[in-house]
């Protein structure tokens, strides 16, 4: 059951986005750490 | 220090049998003190000390220097209030003494469920933050800067209490039970800080179908921040769930509005292997039935029950916490006290499957006389013996 929202970006869809980025050179994790944390922060603020 | 690593690898196996479903050499002692109590035992001023972490430490060191746990014994802010202060926080704010509060407090329109039903996220982001936190209710541009600030400030306070408490575990030698996520039942996420507990109870007469639309799209994001989240999940690294509106359900509310929901996220944890760690706040013997019904082994903290009845509706297939009347530390003799540990274990202990906890957490100093607390623990850990 995975979440869909205009604002939470998955990895896949900010490569679509972002062509110059690669799994390789951009860790994935890296960066989608960002949108999870920030996620993760908006909701504490309703926790 | 070789003893100190014995004695956390000791607790650290108390734990685990417990966890995995076997006997411990003995009742494991798993409670804690508020943030708030444990800066008033250090002999802090609480509303300066809030905002200062240069005395996290001391806090720490003090209360664990004197209190016995298997656990670290206090617990970690919930709501430190730097972040909460540069947001503007309306929802959670700080007492005259320095108690942080939560006051009843309503975000969401009762017109405006098709909106959030549609978009739970975005509607928080761009609809409910700014009426709960005032200082983004503001431009673009000022509530960019404001949320990048606190997100910064929640993060690096988050860093540092954690650092601090990794030290006091190694000191002390404590076992450590990972939390990993903290989220709510769907039906408490929307009544705590969206509809609130008068909203919610007004919602489940006059838009019933509204409400049940709103619990499933909270879904999603609860076993998101539950399941996953939490990469390399375990039974042994808990995702935190405390129960607050059941009680005040009836049954046929409770099997509509509550549990289709809530047993979906704890499937969802179950099924990926993550441990679930619930607080089932005030009553919930007319629903212990549900709660026995769910899967995996799931510890369960109670704050008030029948624990006979708890005990044989479980049957062993989950852990049994919590019963024991915090109160009782205040009012009580030494001995009434210890006396009522005795009698939770005799009920709760023999086959497994329980850890001594009281029923709440003090918040403050006010709430227990420390003397009997440090009696009845250290008489768990020196008799609780299987």
């Amino acid at each position: 059951m995975n979440i869909k929202s205009e604002y939470y970006q998955t990895w896949e869809e900010y490569k679509e986005e972002n062509p110059i980025v690669s799994d390789e050179g951009l860790k994935a994790d890296k960066i989608q750490n960002y949108e999870e944390l920030m996620y993760k922060f908006i909701f504490a603020l309703f926790l | 220090m070789a003893d100190i690593k014995q004695l956390q690898k000791d607790r650290q196996q108390l734990f685990t049998d417990l966890y995995e479903g076997r006997i411990p050499k003995r009742v494991p002692i798993m409670y804690n003190i508020g943030w708030e109590a444990a800066i008033q035992l250090a002999g802090h001023d609480l509303k300066q000390a809030q905002w200062d972490n240069s005395i996290v430490y001391d806090v720490y060191d003090k209360a664990c220097s004197r209190l016995y746990g298997d656990l670290a014994p206090v617990a970690m802010t919930l709501r430190n209030p730097m972040h909460y202060q540069m947001l503007g926080a309306k929802a959670i704010i700080m007492s005259s003494s320095g108690q942080m509060q939560h006051p009843e407090i309503a975000c969401l329109e009762p017109s405006e469920y098709d909106e959030f039903i549609q978009d739970p996220y975005k509607m928080m982001v761009d609809k409910l933050l700014p009426r709960l936190y005032k200082a983004l209710d503001v431009s673009s541009g000022q509530k960019a800067l404001t949320l990048g600030k606190a997100f910064k400030a929640y993060n690096d306070e988050n860093v540092f209490y954690g650092a601090t408490i990794g030290k006091i575990v190694e000191k002390y030698g404590y076992a450590t039970i990972v939390t990993h996520g903290f989220g709510e039942a769907p039906f408490d996420f929307l009544a705590d800080f969206l509809r609130s507990f008068s909203g919610i109870n007004m919602d489940v007469r006059r838009m019933p179908d509204k409400v049940v639309e709103a619990c499933e799209a909270i879904t999603p994001h609860m076993i998101k921040l539950l399941v996953h989240m939490n990469p390399n999940p375990s039974i042994l690294k808990k995702g935190f769930i405390p129960l607050h509106m059941a009680p005040y359900l009836n049954n046929k509310q409770f099997e509509k509005f509550y549990w289709p929901t809530f047993k979906k996220v704890v499937e969802a944890m179950v099924e990926a292997g993550q441990g679930v760690d619930l607080f089932v706040e005030h009553d919930w013997m007319r629903f212990i039935d549900y709660l026995a019904d769910l899967p995996g082994r799931i510890r369960m903290r109670f704050e008030y029950g029948d624990p006979k009845i708890i005990k044989e509706k479980l049957q062993g297939k989950h852990i049994i916490s919590g019963l024991y009347p915090l109160t009782l530390l205040k009012t009580a003799t030494k001995e009434e006290c210890i006396d009522k540990a005795k009698e939770l274990i005799d009920i709760l202990a023999p086959g497994g499957g329980y850890m001594f906890e009281f029923d709440k957490s003090a918040l403050s100093m006010d709430d227990v006389n420390i003397d009997n607390l440090i009696a009845v623990t250290e008489y768990v850990r020196d008799h609780a013996i299987y």
